[in-house]
């Protein structure tokens, strides 16, 4: 037996330890229990000691486990095992005990150390729980997630990033960060990153870094790492991966609309540039331009004239801007009937001829100008016009007629006085001439008159063209004057050997004009069929009635106008082989003359002609309508 | 479940690790998908299915396993016959294990069968009781007869949980149990054969005197009043009435009156003690509230056979027979059948059965998301290495909804007892 102090000693520590202890015999009956034992039961001691410990202790298994330890003891073998001790107040309470047997004089004892775990179960519980949801979050995050300690050695990855840096097993099973490091690396496009975040994280290993990584399938993952740490202490580092590639893909499609958007607007400005640059280009061609030119509307309004045409009419360009532009406030009355009539062939046709009228200058005058229009190529209601200034033309026009005019009135006196004493030599008043000087004296007197009637025709033409010949608007008998015409002419036809024939096809006989005009143009048209009609023939005047008019036809046997020389017929000094002047005689202004005549008294005039067989000239003039009854 | 894993390559393994193999339980040879390693057939076995990596868990093994460099190509290859004879093994392996399951099939399916049968026959007693006393009697006689020869006196009787009882018995279902429940006490308490059948035959009848109790008490699941417990109480004394009138035997009478008598004479209606209550009463008494806790009238009130074991053992000891109390946790053990349980290789399952002898070492119903439930693996522990052992019972609310369905456990929990070797004896001549 251990001796007293050691005795007490010993009791002192058995009951002061920290560990709930019993002591129990071979029987299980209780030999002695400590203050912490007694605590954990809430009995006292003395209630305790000798009863058997089945009366603590009352968890199924322990029957199973006492059985086993009395069939095999092994004395010296401690045993775990988790148990229930009932306590005073009949609740049951877990506890972990260790079973060690020992031996004191043949006689056996159990100790048994108890722990309460209730704690230890709760926390367990907790920390289970605790982990299984850690464990399943990270498990269920979108992320792959890996970390690594403080010694590189690889402690946590979740599935996720196995599966997003497509680690083989053999790397998993290795637990070498480096490799596992070196196998993303070489599955990127862009390593030099990640070899740069990992240098940094290796020179300062609190950073955290936060990089985008290019993998080769063409994935994009942002790849980031913190340090990780227990309390302040540094332990290790996260890392995590996340996969943005769908956010990428997002990402560049916006880049891509957006790189087109722009370059459909750099096309559209630089197509605008193109287009200014032409516009402008059109502009200055417009605006250089010598022809004035215009764009307008159906009604008149124009939209848009060029700086030739503006001054043109002496207008700036505030004006432009202040008034509402009408052509026909630029057009004198005269002219506005001839504008409206371009308008409408500009309807029809597209385009009109190039016609002449007069606009009104700023200041007040008019501008003789030609005009010309035609449909905008595209639209209905817009055309454009151009405009030559034919005011220099008119001037030389002016003076070339007033020249004409004053040659002519110098010329006619004297040509007068020749003529009437010509005409005195040829009569022998001034004495007997010799036949030889008799002739000449002829000759002289015939070409004298030619030269009197040239002048007195280039003096009509000018009146005609500067409009100083008067007009006037009667009613006559035109198969009258038509006779009275083949009565003064007779003499010319009867010295060529032609004769001439009227015939009326018409019962009406008036019409609106000048008689003494028209009895000119009878005289030139019957004088010009008589001189290219073959001698002993007949040249017919057939006069009939159309619904407004009646029409004078003068026809002859001649030898037709040539195709060539038809279209300039009605010109100036026009004849059709000049050669010939001399030989048919006439001036060559007599269907030009006769032209502007008949148009004068808003006639028509006109030929048929056939080469070979002979020329048909006819000339139409409006019918008077009160005078029917005198019929 | 929260055990961390490690993927190691095979040439590491070792034995004393424990391994979990990520393949469905029909690709290997072994019993279960983690285990631990015990003997080098199981290296032969594991190498034997190529893997290249195998998952172990070093917190259940025994070592933690440095890794060691091997040189693979130091490692001799499988001879071709060897290979062969591995995979013979797994072929084999796998052909003994259908063999035992659809074994294991029959067992259940005819134990519910006879459990099934015997709870008509005992309707049937209930009925004609009162008409015809000689003649039910007889019957009920016949009935305790058949059911103590499918274990009585053997020494491997197993306590079956009888799944699929259909409901239409319900109330016939508790005198079945608590029969063979206090004849499977009595047997292991080594009483002799005429014994045991008297505490079935008492067994059979011990609540008869509840027929004159109306249903609306009866029937009542929430709380009962002062008047209506009272009146509860009386069909003890009820029952002593019945068996004198219909002629039952006199020990049937003792358990009509004393099975709510307790050893320390906190029961009724005469708070009887100790001695004063007869043995096999005290049996019935016992196998009674197990039954009561397992199958209360309200299912909701209902607590597991491993709660109502403990619930007995901790709490409610002194009420009980000692013998009756240490032989009752020896036979069921510490998960008893109806348990749902977790083993030490973190699966799931629902104990089925338990060899009395060897309790801790049940047959389990294994949850295997890969098998389907028709299939579902049993495993007998007794079959299997130590490591592989129930590690803790699981409250059936804690259990996610696929594995409860899967297993299925019901709110009654019914049982049946045979031995082994009777039945092994019996079935070939069809004399069951």
């Amino acid at each position: 037996m251990p001796n007293l102090p050691d005795q007490a000693l010993f009791s002192y520590i058995f009951q002061q330890a920290n560990e709930a202890c019993i002591v129990v015999s071979q029987d299980l009956i209780i030999q002695d229990i400590n203050r912490k034992a007694c605590q954990l039961i809430s009995s006292g001691r003395d209630s305790l000691l000798g009863i058997s410990l089945t009366s603590i202790e009352c968890a199924l298994q322990d029957i199973f486990f006492w059985d086993e330890l009395n069939a095999n003891p092994h004395l010296h073998i401690s045993k775990v095992i988790e148990s229930e001790w009932l306590t005073h107040n009949g609740t049951a309470i877990p506890i972990e005990k260790r079973v060690e047997g020992f031996q004191v004089e043949n006689t056996q004892y159990w100790i048994i150390f108890a722990q309460d775990i209730r704690e230890r179960n709760r926390i367990a519980q907790e920390q289970l729980s605790l982990s299984s949801q850690l464990q399943s979050s990270l498990e269920a995050t979108a992320e792959g997630i890996m970390s690594i300690d403080q010694h590189g050695k690889l402690v946590n990855i979740n599935r996720r990033l196995i599966e997003m840096w497509q680690l083989p097993e053999d790397l998993i099973v290795s637990g070498n960060p480096d490799a596992i490091m070196l196998h993303l690396q070489n599955s990127l496009d862009n390593a030099d990153f990640l070899q740069k975040a990992l240098s940094d994280i290796n020179q300062d290993p609190e950073i955290e870094t936060e990089i985008t990584l290019q993998f080769k399938d063409g994935r994009y993952c942002v790849f980031n790492t913190k340090p990780e740490y227990l309390r302040d202490r540094l332990i290790g580092r996260v890392y995590s991966l996340r996969d943005i590639t769908a956010m990428k893909k997002v990402e560049q499609d916006l880049v891509n609309a957006l790189s087109l958007a722009e370059q459909a607007v750099q096309e559209k400005t630089f197509m605008l540039d193109a287009l200014k640059m032409s516009e402008s280009r059109l502009r200055r061609l417009i605006n250089s331009s010598l022809i004035g030119i215009c764009q307008g509307d159906m009604k008149g309004q124009l939209t848009l004239i060029n700086d030739a045409l503006v001054q043109l009419m002496g207008l700036t360009k505030a004006d432009l801007i202040q008034y509402r532009l009408d052509w026909l406030t630029f057009t004198p009355i005269e002219f506005q009937q001839t504008h409206q009539t371009a308008l409408q062939e500009l309807k029809t046709k597209g385009q009109t001829a190039p016609f002449y009228a007069e606009l009104i200058h700023k200041r007040g005058h008019n501008i003789p100008v030609m005009v010309g229009l035609a449909q905008l190529e595209g639209s209905e209601f817009e055309w454009v016009g151009f405009i030559l200034d034919l005011t220099e033309q008119k001037k030389a026009d002016r003076l070339k007629s007033e020249f004409i005019s004053v040659v002519s009135h110098e010329l006619r006196t004297p040509i007068t006085s020749i003529r009437g004493a010509m005409s005195i030599l040829e009569q022998g008043v001034a004495g007997e001439l010799t036949p030889k000087a008799l002739e000449l004296v002829a000759i002289a007197h015939r070409n004298s008159k030619r030269l009197a009637l040239l002048v007195n025709d280039i003096l009509d033409m000018e009146k005609l063209l500067s409009g100083k010949m008067q007009f006037k608007s009667e009613s006559f008998d035109l198969i009258q004057l038509a006779q009275q015409a083949i009565d003064t002419n007779a003499t010319y036809a009867s010295a060529l050997q032609v004769s001439y024939q009227l015939a009326a096809h018409t019962r009406i006989h008036m019409v609106i004009g000048d008689a003494e005009r028209t009895m000119q143009v009878f005289a030139n048209l019957m004088s010009n069929a008589a001189k290219f009609s073959p001698k002993g023939e007949v040249v017919t005047i057939e006069i009939s009635a159309t619904q407004q008019h009646l029409r004078v036809e003068v026809k002859d046997k001649g030898p037709g106008i040539p195709a060539e020389f038809r279209n300039r017929i009605f010109s100036k000094f026009a004849q059709a082989d000049g050669t010939n002047t001399r030989q048919q005689g006439g001036t060559g202004l007599g269907l030009a003359i006769s032209k502007t005549i008949i148009e004068k008294m808003s006639g028509e005039i006109g030929f048929d002609s056939e080469v070979g067989k002979g020329s048909t000239f006819w000339f139409s003039l409006p019918r008077s309508h009160h005078t029917e009854s005198s019929v | 479940m929260s055990d961390e894993t490690k993927l190691i390559a095979i040439d590491q393994l070792r034995i004393g690790m424990f391994i979990k193999l990520d393949l469905n339980w029909f690709q290997h040879s072994f019993s279960m998908n983690s285990f631990k390693i015990t003997n080098e057939q199981q290296m032969k076995e594991l190498r034997a299915l190529k893997l290249k990596h195998i998952r172990y868990i070093p917190s259940k093994s025994d070592l933690e396993v440095a890794p060691i460099k091997i040189d693979i190509s130091n490692i001799p290859p499988l001879e071709a016959e060897a290979e062969k004879q591995v995979f013979d093994s797994i072929v084999e392996a796998k052909r003994a294990r259908f063999e035992k399951l659809k074994k294991q099939r029959e067992d259940i399916a005819r134990c519910e069968e006879k459990f099934v049968k015997a709870a008509g026959v005992i309707r049937d007693i209930n009925k004609s009781i009162f008409a015809k006393p000689a003649e039910t009697i007889k019957e009920a006689g016949k009935l305790i007869d058949l059911i103590a020869d499918g274990f009585v006196g053997a020494s491997d009787n197993v306590m079956h949980l009888i799944q699929n009882a259909g409901s239409s018995e319900d109330v016939y279902f508790h005198n079945l149990n608590v029969s063979v429940l206090a004849m499977m006490l009595a047997s292991e308490m080594k009483c002799d054969e005429e014994e045991v059948k008297q505490v079935g035959m008492a067994a059979l009848f011990h609540d008869l005197g509840k027929t004159k109790i109306p249903d609306k008490v009866l029937l009542k699941v929430d709380g009962l009043s002062k008047a209506e417990t009272d009146l509860l109480k009386l069909h003890t004394q009820y029952g002593v009435e019945i068996a004198a009138k219909v002629g039952l035997p006199k020990f049937v009478a003792e358990a009509m009156a004393n099975h709510h008598e307790h050893m320390d004479g906190s029961g009724y209606p005469r708070q009887l003690k100790g001695d004063a209550i007869s043995k096999i009463t005290r049996i019935i008494t016992i196998a009674n509230v197990y039954d009561n806790l397992c199958n209360h009238p309200d299912p909701r009130q209902s607590i597991t056979p491993h709660e109502a074991l403990s619930s007995m053992y901790a709490h409610r000891r002194a009420q009980f027979d000692p013998v009756a109390m240490a032989t009752m946790v020896k036979s069921l053990g510490v998960y008893p059948p109806g348990t749902l349980v977790r083993l030490s290789n973190e699966a799931i399952g629902l104990v089925m059965n338990v060899n009395v002898g060897k309790p801790l070492r049940p047959r389990v119903l294994v949850y295997d998301a890969d098998i389907p439930k028709e299939d579902a693996m049993i495993l007998d522990l007794a079959d299997e290495t130590a490591d592989v052992a129930v590690s803790a019972s699981i409250r059936p609310g804690a259990l996610p909804k696929a594995i409860f369905e899967y297993l299925n456990p019901r709110k009654r929990v019914n049982y049946y007892a045979e031995s082994k070797s009777k039945q092994a004896a019996t079935t070939p001549t069809k004399a069951g």
